[in-house]
C-alpha cells in the first residue's frame, strides 16, 4: 500500500475541515497570564562568565646525555630557573577570583559570530565566526579562557571553550544543555555552576570543566532561579535564589548549598504566597546579599541582607522612584548598579550604602525592554546595552560618556586581569 | 514583521509578543485541537504553550526560527497535557458503533467518520505527526525537529500512522462480512 495515491489530500482536507474557522476567544485570558510571567533573561547575565582554571603547563625538560653532563646541567639549571620564573610570573599575573582587577579585553557577539575588542573599544575583530550560530561569550574568572554557547538546535547548545584568541576551541561536555542560560565560575576557576532546564525542570548542575562532566545538585525539588553565585570567600559554596508551588501555595527562598550537594540550608527566611525572591548579587566581601522581594501585598523593594547576623534591611537610592531593581555590586563593593523605575527606567550608578544620590546614566528606556549593564573589572567603567542598539560606556566616578565598541551586539564580558 | 515583533517581544515587549501570539492563536488552537481531540485541554495546552514561550523568548536566538519554536512548544504542550490526562482517567477503548455496510454506500459522511475513528486511536504523539505535517504543512525535517527525533524516524512513524488511519478506510471499504466484530483498540 502506498499513502501518496491522494489519501495524504484527503487527511489533508479533512484535518482542515475538523480545525474549522472560528477564532478562540481566549487570547486576553492567555495573555493575562504571561503578563504575570517573568521572562528568562537571554544573557542578561554576560558578566556571570568570570574566571577560569589557571592552568599552568610545565614543560619537562629534556635529560642530558651523561656525555655532556656538565655542560647540560649548566644549561637545566638555567632552564629550571627560567622556568621556575617564567611559572611563578604566570601565576603573578593571574587575578584573584574575587574584587578589583584590571581591564583586559572585551567580548561581545552579533550574528553568531564572537567578537573581542580593546578595553577601549578599539580594535574590535571576530574571533570565532563561521555557520554556527555562536552566542553568550565570556572570559573565565581568571582571564585565560574564553567561553561561549554553540547552538545545536532549538533550546539546545554545547557549551565551548578556547583560548581567548578564538583558538583551540572544544566542547567541555558530550552532550548540549539545555535552555541553559546562566553561568557562574568556581572561585578556582575549574568548575562552573549553570541553571539548565532537564524535564522542563531548571536544575542546578556543576560542570567540571577539565573532567567534561556535568553533576546536577539535589535541591529538594525547589525550582532554581537564574541568580546563583559562588560565595567570595569560600572555595564550594553556592548561594542561589528558587521557588516551589504555585499561586498562594508558592515559596520563594534564598539557599546555600555545597558545590558536592550537600549542606543545603535557607539564606534567606523564606517567603510563602504570591512573592518572589529574586535578582540577588553578592557583595564581594562574601558576607551581605542583596535581593530583589516582591509580594503581592508589600510590593517591591530592593533588601540588603546580612549573612553573618542575619539583619535584612530595605535600600532605597531615590525616594522619587516607584520601583528599583536590578542591584548588582562594583568589584570594590563600593558602588552598585541598579534600575531605577518611575513611568520608564533609567540606570543609576549609586553608592552601596546609599548614603548620597546616585547618578543617573544614559538615556531613559521602555521599562518592557530594560537593558544589560555591568561593572569593568577594574571598577572605572560602566557599560549599558539597549536594546538593539551599540553597548554604551560610561566613567563609573562622574557618569561621562566614554568610548565602547560601535557594534550593535550583545554585549559585555570583560577579561579580568591581574592589577 | 515578524521578525521585528519577535526581536521585540524577545527584548520583553508584551505588546509586540501579544501581536504575535494573535497571530498565531487559530492555528495553535486548531492543532492542539486535532492533537488533543478536546477543545478544552487544547485550551490548556495552547495556554501554556505561549506562557512558555513568552517566558523564553529571550533565549530564543534566531527569530526567523519563531514559528518552528512555536510549533515545537505547543508539542510539547500537548504531549503534556495528554499524559496528564492519562494519569487521571482510565483510557476507554473504542468500539466501532453501526459500522456501515457497502450496501449503504460508501459516501463521504462515512470516509469522515472513519478518518475519524482512525485519527482518534492514534497515539497523540502520531496525531502531532500527521497534524504539522498535514494541516500546519511543516516540511518533515522541521517536524523532526519539532518533535526532537530523527528524521527517519519521523519519516516511518508518519507513514504508520497514516497507514493505521488508511487501514480504518480500508476496512469500512470492505465487506460487512469481514468486518472484524469487537473492539478496535
Amino acid at each position: 500500500m502506498t499513502l501518496n495515491d491522494g489519501f495524504d489530500r484527503t487527511v489533508s482536507d479533512w484535518l482542515d475541515e475538523q480545525a474549522g474557522h472560528g477564532m478562540p476567544g481566549y487570547l486576553d485570558e492567555a495573555l493575562a497570564r504571561t503578563t504575570r510571567t517573568r521572562q528568562r533573561p537571554a544573557w542578561s547575565s554576560l558578566e556571570r562568565w568570570l574566571p577560569m582554571d589557571m592552568t599552568t603547563n610545565l614543560r619537562s625538560a629534556a635529560r642530558p646525555t651523561l656525555g655532556r653532563a656538565l655542560l647540560l646541567g649548566a644549561v637545566l639549571a638555567a632552564l629550571i630557573g627560567l622556568a621556575i620564573f617564567a611559572v611563578g610570573s604566570r601565576v603573578h599575573r593571574v587575578p584573584s577570583p574575587f574584587g578589583l582587577a584590571a581591564d583586559g579585553q572585551i567580548t561581545y557577539w552579533a550574528n553568531g559570530d564572537i567578537l573581542v575588542a580593546d578595553p577601549d573599544g578599539t580594535n574590535a575583530r571576530t574571533v570565532i565566526s563561521g555557520p554556527t550560530d555562536d552566542f553568550a561569550s565570556g572570559y573565565t574568572r581568571d582571564g585565560t579562557k574564553l567561553a561561549f554557547l554553540r547552538t545545536v538546535a532549538p533550546h539546545q547548545s554545547m557549551l565551548m571553550i578556547g583560548e581567548p584568541d578564538g583558538s583551540n576551541v572544544r566542547s567541555v561536555l558530550a552532550e548540549p544543555l539545555t535552555d541553559a542560560d546562566w553561568f557562574e565560575w568556581s572561585p578556582d576557576s575549574r568548575s562552573l555552576a549553570v541553571v539548565h532546564s532537564v524535564d522542563e525542570v531548571r536544575v542546578l548542575s556543576i560542570i567540571d570543566i577539565e573532567q567534561g562532566t556535568l553533576r546536577t545538585l539535589d535541591v529538594n525539588h525547589v525550582v532554581v532561579d537564574n541568580s546563583v553565585f559562588w560565595r567570595p570567600g569560600t572555595t564550594s559554596e553556592l548561594i542561589f535564589s528558587s521557588h516551589a508551588g504555585a499561586g498562594d501555595a508558592t515559596v520563594a527562598a534564598i539557599f546555600s548549598i555545597n558545590a558536592d550537594g550537600t549542606g543545603m540550608r535557607p539564606v534567606v527566611p523564606s517567603v510563602m504566597g504570591v512573592a518572589e525572591l529574586i535578582n540577588v548579587d553578592l557583595a564581594p566581601d562574601g558576607r551581605t546579599l542583596t535581593y530583589w522581594r516582591w509580594d503581592k501585598s508589600k510590593g517591591s523593594r530592593i533588601h540588603q541582607f546580612d549573612m553573618e547576623t542575619g539583619s535584612d534591611q530595605e535600600l532605597r537610592f531615590d525616594a522619587s522612584a516607584t520601583g528599583e531593581t536590578g542591584l548588582i555590586h562594583s568589584p570594590d563593593g563600593s558602588q552598585v548598579l541598579l534600575r531605577r523605575e518611575d513611568t520608564a527606567g533609567q540606570i543609576m550608578i549609586a553608592p552601596a550604602d546609599a548614603s548620597r544620590p546616585g547618578i543617573l546614566i544614559g538615556r531613559r528606556y521602555d521599562m518592557k525592554a530594560a537593558p544589560g549593564y555591568g561593572f569593568s573589572p577594574d571598577g572605572k567603567a560602566v557599560f549599558v546595552t539597549y536594546v538593539g542598539e551599540a553597548p554604551q560606556f560610561f566613567d563609573a566616578a562622574t557618569g561621562a560618556v566614554r568610548p565602547g565598541p560601535a557594534t550593535k551586539a550583545e554585549c559585555c564580558s570583560w577579561q579580568r586581569l591581574a592589577p | 514583521m515578524q521578525q521585528e515583533l519577535v526581536e521585540r517581544a524577545r527584548r520583553g515587549d508584551h505588546d509586540a509578543f501579544a501581536e504575535l501570539a494573535g497571530a498565531a492563536l487559530f492555528r495553535l488552537d486548531a492543532a492542539a485541537r486535532l492533537i488533543l481531540r478536546d477543545p478544552d485541554q487544547a485550551k490548556d495546552a495552547v495556554q501554556e504553550t505561549l506562557v512558555r514561550a513568552w517566558r523564553d523568548l529571550p533565549t530564543l536566538r534566531s527569530p526567523d526560527r519563531f514559528d518552528a519554536w512555536l510549533h515545537r512548544l505547543l508539542y510539547r504542550a500537548c504531549i503534556d497535557e495528554a499524559r496528564r490526562l492519562r494519569r487521571h482517567r482510565v483510557d476507554v477503548e473504542l468500539t466501532p458503533i453501526d459500522a456501515p455496510s457497502v450496501d449503504d454506500g460508501v459516501s463521504v459522511t462515512n470516509d469522515r467518520d472513519q478518518l475519524e475513528r482512525g485519527f482518534s486511536r492514534l497515539e497523540p504523539e502520531a496525531r502531532a505527526l500527521i497534524v504539522l505535517h498535514h494541516y500546519l504543512d511543516l516540511p518533515l525535517p522541521e517536524v523532526a525537529i519539532a518533535l526532537g527525533i530523527p528524521l527517519g524516524t519521523a519519516k516511518s512513524r508518519l507513514h504508520r500512522a497514516l497507514g493505521s488511519m488508511r487501514a480504518a478506510l480500508d476496512a469500512d471499504a470492505r465487506p460487512r462480512s469481514e468486518i472484524t466484530e469487537g473492539r478496535l483498540a
